[in-house]
């Protein structure tokens, strides 16, 4: 079994600071692999985006190096999954408890992958996406913004929603609202599929088209693919003048 | 009116005129160099940009078990802690 994983990020042409935080780890856990695949946005309308992703990129960093192999003998999907969602309960929580110390406020998305061998489980919660990418795109995650909510309950038609001013408002993020309710998923890895995880501008000027042509498993299909091909994507979100910080991680198995 | 008149009356007009571009240059100049640098310029170089990578914290025990990174990368944007 191999897993392959690769990362990019860029401060993109507006603005100074990078909000954004990502994590690309794999190991081999002595009975085969282990992954941790994520992306953090910061807020940009928000103080300290830049903190508030980091810190919780460095938690699950954490958990990944320092706890992970210890649950990996006992490990129990059900269980993990309830341990991602009370871990970001908890950075939720610290973070609207410094915000509110400090007199800011600081907020991040928080999307991910955690793959053991031939599984894995994606937590989400923001706007940032996770695709797979086989023989089609697929979106693995749903937007938790106001206007998907709104096109979901039916008061906002698709096209609406793309121009709609709340289009970049969240309904929930970390680090904002007092409690948050984290979007988890269980299932197998599709063998030679690639998963992309990216930030909002990573993806708000490429269609899906470009997506999948661009970052299919025919094009891409090694750890020097995946950065040459993320490098090049960023470097034409920031020709088509996106304003946004950028940022994608890839992430494929191959058993 | 009398040709005079009319002449006199002109040459204050343009008088005026030329006075009103020279003035409304100026500000405009002055505009220009005091309004803020546009952000793409600052971005281009990106001067508080820290792009900070993590080293591995994998304890001497976990190693014992068999765990090892093969890749790391964690990519922060600032020291700071809550």
């Amino acid at each position: 079994m191999k897993y392959i994983a690769a990362c990019d990020t860029d401060a993109g042409i507006s603005k100074y600071k990078n909000q954004d935080s990502v994590c690309v780890k794999t190991a081999d856990t002595g009975s085969g692999r282990a992954a941790l695949i994520m992306v953090c946005d910061g807020m940009g309308g928000l103080s300290r985006g830049e903190l508030a992703s980091a810190e919780v990129i460095r938690s699950f960093a954490d958990w990944f190096d320092r706890e992970l192999p210890f649950e990996l003998p006992d490990w129990d999907w059900e269980t993990a999954a309830r341990n991602v969602i009370s871990r970001l309960r908890r950075l939720n929580a610290m973070m609207v408890d410094y915000g509110m110390r400090e007199h800011m406020q600081l907020g991040t998305t928080a999307t991910g992958i955690i793959a053991v061998d031939s599984k894995l489980m994606t937590f989400h919660v923001g706007d940032t996406r996770i695709y797979k990418i086989s023989d089609r795109l697929s979106q693995l995650t749903d937007d938790h913004t106001f206007v998907n909510r709104e096109v979901k309950n039916g008061r906002m038609t698709p096209e609406e929603a793309k121009t709609d001013p709340r289009r970049n408002a969240l309904v929930q993020c970390v680090g904002v609202t007092a409690d948050i309710m984290p979007e988890i998923n269980l299932g197998d890895i599709e063998n030679g599929a690639n998963y992309m995880i990216c930030s909002d501008g990573f993806r708000h000027v490429l269609t899906e088209k470009e997506l999948f042509e661009e970052l299919s498993p025919e094009a891409v299909s090694s750890k020097k693919d995946m950065q040459k091909k993320l490098r090049e994507l960023i470097e034409t979100v920031k020709t088509r003048e996106e304003s946004d910080n950028i940022t994608a991680a890839m992430f494929r198995a191959e058993f | 009116m009398s040709t005079g008149e009319i002449l006199v009356i002109a040459a204050a007009a343009a008088v005026f005129i030329i006075i009103n571009v020279i003035m409304w240059s100026i500000i405009i100049a002055k505009e220009r160099k005091n309004a803020p640098r546009p952000e793409k310029t600052v971005a281009a170089a990106a001067p508080e940009d820290k792009n900070i990578e993590l080293p591995d914290s994998v304890p001497a025990s976990a190693a014992e078990m068999g765990f090892r990174l093969l890749e790391n990368t964690v990519i922060v944007h600032t020291d700071d802690r809550i």
